[in-house]
């Protein structure tokens, strides 16, 4: 129950942890574009060349992995959370597989892999998956990386700021900003009040491990209950509270917690950016430019 | 709910209230029609008073406290605040000299960190973000929460979260605080804490008018005035020795009487005079005199 | 009939980097029948303690042996560190020592603190006959079983059909006991019951424990307030840092000098005049204080 999807804040000082949130943010949104492009050059349709991106794919997504792998060890994000992270996603991987397999594509025998039972597994099978793998992995490493060195108030922050020109299209920015970060200050306490209510229940002869379809779905409900009834009873003190303390939505209001911007961050901007140039030129020009480009290098 | 009054009424239309922070003339308030929660309620609080407001749970207190506020509105009735009339519209307005502290210390921590929460109440103020923090120290000493100010409420106590809130609504600066039961789910060290706390701003700042739901009837003797109500009606009104001093009328209503009172009764006829006695300290001395 | 814990120890958070102990050593045997208090600071390890007793938290090393009329059942006992279910809910737990867990929670029946944050079902009498029903009661028995709680309690038929959402707090909490009581415990322990009642509340709280316990269940009651430790209680067990540090009658606890130093906890009322007067040289004879009628009688005895 404790370990949530994506890393927790970890509370060091490394030089990611201290990048302003919003660059690790754009930093974030630009590698995953990266990761999900599709390389290959609009609009080719001969086989020598889709062979080609296939393999220029897997480079790339090589030298994303590497630099977030620089990222993580200089952020000193443990590599135990990423396979947390990624337990819950093996039953999805599995999913894809099956998919890919079941597709039928009548492979020839050259594209064919290995044949199980009457069933030809190809090699475009195994690599889509691969493919889709490799990607997953890549998308929670990056966001392990923001998650784990900046503090949820922060990326809220960042968040409000980079949606802020949503504002004038009459989206109200502030108040998403003060519900996330509302839901993030009350988490654990709505953890606790699981945990206290699953103990009561536990009491009372509940098992939530074991039993029917039918008990279980009544031990789940004996949970979901109490804990909904309390989540009320906890958002009415609360918005007592900060209506008591002079909060009103509308009204302009200061902040405390200032997002400071240093040269650094205008470096790691340019570089994000330069990323993100080299990502679209590979998909505009192709595949043989960016080889070319790395025979050069 | 919220009616709208018919009447309208402006400042000077009423008796000059310019003495007393809090005012009720005729109040009345019920979420269900037949039961009503509060009934012609009448009091005037005095700038700079320590009130107790006492009572048993389901007596309305609470709900009182909310319409001080204006949080909720009154359906008949007058309130003055300040001097000034409370309305729908006035209510925001008037609402920035008020503070309240609610029961439940989890329920009332708004911020991530004890520094956040404090700075809640100065972003709504709109202070500006380099006097945020000073200002944040400075009230985080006065409720002694100073070496906690990174801390996140669920490694607080249920104490030091109250003291906290107390700090996030005393730097708004108001002139009246209301504790709504703030100690009831404390322990009691953590009740200690928080009243002596409430005496020490009492004493920096006389002016400070502090209205205290409570069912603590020792801390309710300390006050200057105690309001006793009861099914939505004021049941007593007066100093705490001339409440307690009726202990058979408020048995009536189960309502304990101080300890000291009890066992100055339970001495009658003894050779020391201690009918008078207003404290245990003072039983103490003249027993031991 | 008695529940006892031998050497039972507790570590927060076990094998990790906040791994802390909670309970050390612990001995302590509960006979049928008792009204026993355990008091101590918030944080001293009695939450911890009383979810031993049902098996809702389960020790990092100890013994819990369950005694009968004829048989003695050991329910657990564990030699040493087992290895470890990362799941702390020890409903999860799945040790191959740990028998008739379930059984264990049927005779130790477990009221925590704001109760009626527990109830879910439509009606009160569902909701209370809930508990019966998972230990195996048919539907008909469970309600009989339901109906009785919710009698004892103080709850009539008027009460059976309503939504438990729509109750007053003081009642709703009454349903939430009737829930536990309806299952018939032996042992039932309540954890600050009383918390956030009004005194009146609280006074009919404990004449309904005192009813209880005259039925012959047994009643461990974790708690702040010491007047009602005196009056309630035939015995006292002080829990200071993990540890229990004294068992004993509220009366010898509270006239013993030695307790004054812990200042966390309050003595009641008349002792605390009672030593305030000896302070002040006045020859009180704190043995013979009980009660504010003994105190009275003391002070009228050495003042004339």
């Amino acid at each position: 129950m404790k370990s949530v999807i994506f890393g927790r804040y970890s509370n060091y000082n490394t030089p990611i942890h201290r990048i302003d949130p919003r660059v690790k943010i754009i930093g974030m949104i630009v590698f995953m574009v990266a990761i999900f492009l599709p390389l290959t050059k609009v609009g080719s349709t001969s086989q020598y060349e889709i062979n080609m991106s296939t393999a220029t794919n897997f480079i790339i997504l090589g030298i994303i992995f590497l630099i977030q792998l620089i990222l993580m060890l200089i952020g000193r994000i443990s590599f135990i959370s990423i396979f947390k992270s990624m337990k819950t996603m093996w039953f999805f991987l599995f999913l894809i597989f099956l998919l890919n397999i079941l597709i039928p594509t009548n492979p020839t025998a050259e594209q064919t892999a290995f044949n199980l039972g009457t069933l030809a597994i190809s090699y475009s099978a195994i690599f889509s998956t691969a493919y889709v793998f490799v990607r997953l992995v890549l998308v929670v490493m990056i966001t392990s990386v923001v998650t784990s060195t900046t503090k949820p108030m922060e990326l809220t922050f960042g968040i409000e700021w980079l949606l802020y020109p949503l504002k004038f299209v009459k989206i109200p920015v502030h108040e998403i900003g003060m519900i996330i970060s509302l839901a993030l200050r009350y988490i654990p306490t709505l953890m606790e009040e699981s945990e206290r209510i699953m103990k009561s229940q536990a009491s009372r002869g509940v098992d939530f491990k074991n039993g029917k379809f039918k008990e279980k779905f009544k031990s789940i409900t004996s949970l979901i209950v109490p804990l909904f009834m309390s989540s009320f009873i906890k958002a009415s003190d609360l918005a007592d509270t900060m209506e008591a303390r002079g909060y009103d939505p509308k009204a302009k209001r200061t902040r405390y917690r200032m997002l400071s911007w240093r040269w650094v961050d205008t470096l790691w901007l340019i570089v994000i950016a330069i990323f993100l140039g080299l990502i679209i030129a590979q998909c505009v020009i192709g595949t043989n430019y960016m080889l070319l480009l790395m025979n050069i290098i | 709910m919220q009616k709208k009054k018919n009447e309208v009424k402006t400042t000077n239309d009423h008796p000059d209230y310019s003495k007393y922070a809090v005012v009720f003339d005729n109040v009345s308030f019920f979420y269900n029609e037949n039961t009503p929660t509060l009934k012609n309620i009448s009091f005037k609080i005095e700038k700079g008073q320590y009130v107790a407001l006492i009572g048993h749970n389901g007596s309305g207190k609470s709900t009182l406290a909310r319409l001080i506020i204006g949080i909720l509105i009154q359906l008949s009735g007058d309130i003055y605040i300040n001097n000034e009339l409370m309305t729908d519209d006035t209510a925001i307005e008037l609402r920035k000299k008020i503070g309240i502290v609610f029961q439940n210390p989890d329920n009332q921590f708004i911020g991530s960190t004890v520094r956040d929460d404090i700075a809640f109440s100065l972003e709504n103020m709109c202070v500006k973000s380099e006097l945020m923090e000073d200002l944040i120290k400075e009230y985080a000493a006065k409720v002694n929460m100073l070496d906690f100010l990174d801390s996140e409420p669920s490694n607080l106590s249920g104490g030091q979260k109250q003291r906290v809130a107390i700090a996030g609504t005393l730097i708004r600066n108001p002139d009246i605080l209301i504790l709504d039961e703030a100690t009831a789910m404390l322990d009691p060290k953590g009740k200690r804490e928080i009243f002596n706390l409430i005496h020490k701003m009492k004493d920096e700042n006389p002016n400070l008018t502090v209205i205290s739901i409570t069912h603590e009837i020792d801390e309710a003797y300390r006050a200057d005035k105690i309001i006793v109500l009861n099914d939505g009606e004021i049941f007593m009104e007066g100093t705490p020795s001339e409440v307690f001093s009726h202990p058979d009328e408020l048995s009536k209503i189960s309502l304990d009487i101080p300890f000291f009172s009890k066992l100055s009764m339970e001495l009658k006829g003894i050779s020391k005079d201690v009918s008078n006695v207003k404290s245990m300290e003072d039983l103490i001395k003249v027993l031991c005199q | 009939m008695s529940i006892t814990l031998k050497k039972v120890s507790y570590y927060y958070n076990q094998k990790t980097p906040s791994q802390r102990q909670v309970l050390k050593d612990i001995d302590l045997n509960i006979q049928k029948g008792e009204f026993i208090a355990l008091i101590g600071e918030t944080g001293s390890g009695k939450s911890t303690l009383v979810q031993q007793l049902n098996g809702l938290l389960i020790p990092s090393f100890g013994k819990l042996t369950f005694e009968d009329d004829q048989t003695k059942t050991v329910i657990y006992d564990i030699q040493r560190e087992p290895s470890y279910d990362k799941k702390l809910n020890p409903v999860f737990y799945k040790d191959k020592k740990i028998k008739n867990i379930k059984e264990l929670r049927k005779r130790v029946g477990m009221v925590f603190q704001f109760p009626e944050y527990q109830l879910f079902e439509t009606n009160v009498l569902t909701d209370v006959s809930y508990g019966p029903k998972n230990f195996g009661l048919k539907k008909e028995e469970a309600e009989e079983k339901a109906k009785q709680a919710l009698e004892l309690v103080g709850l009539d038929s008027s009460y059976f059909k309503r939504s438990p959402f729509e109750l007053s707090g003081g009642e709703k909490r009454k349903v939430a006991i009737a829930g536990i009581i309806a299952m018939n415990p032996d042992y039932l322990v309540l954890d600050e019951p009383t918390a956030g009642l009004d005194p009146v509340g609280e006074k009919n709280m404990m004449e309904l424990f005192k009813k209880i316990s005259d039925t012959g269940t047994t009643i461990i009651l974790v708690t702040h307030n010491m007047d009602i430790v005196m009056e309630y209680c035939n015995k006292v067990c002080v829990v200071e840092d993990g540890r229990i540090s004294s068992i004993s009658t509220p009366l010898e606890l509270f006239q013993n000098d030695s307790f004054v130093k812990l200042s966390s906890i309050d003595a009641p009322y008349f002792i605390k005049v009672a030593r305030e007067l000896i302070n002040h040289n006045l020859p009180i004879d704190i043995k013979k204080v009980k009660s504010i009628k003994t105190l009275a009688d003391e002070i009228r005895r050495v003042i004339k």
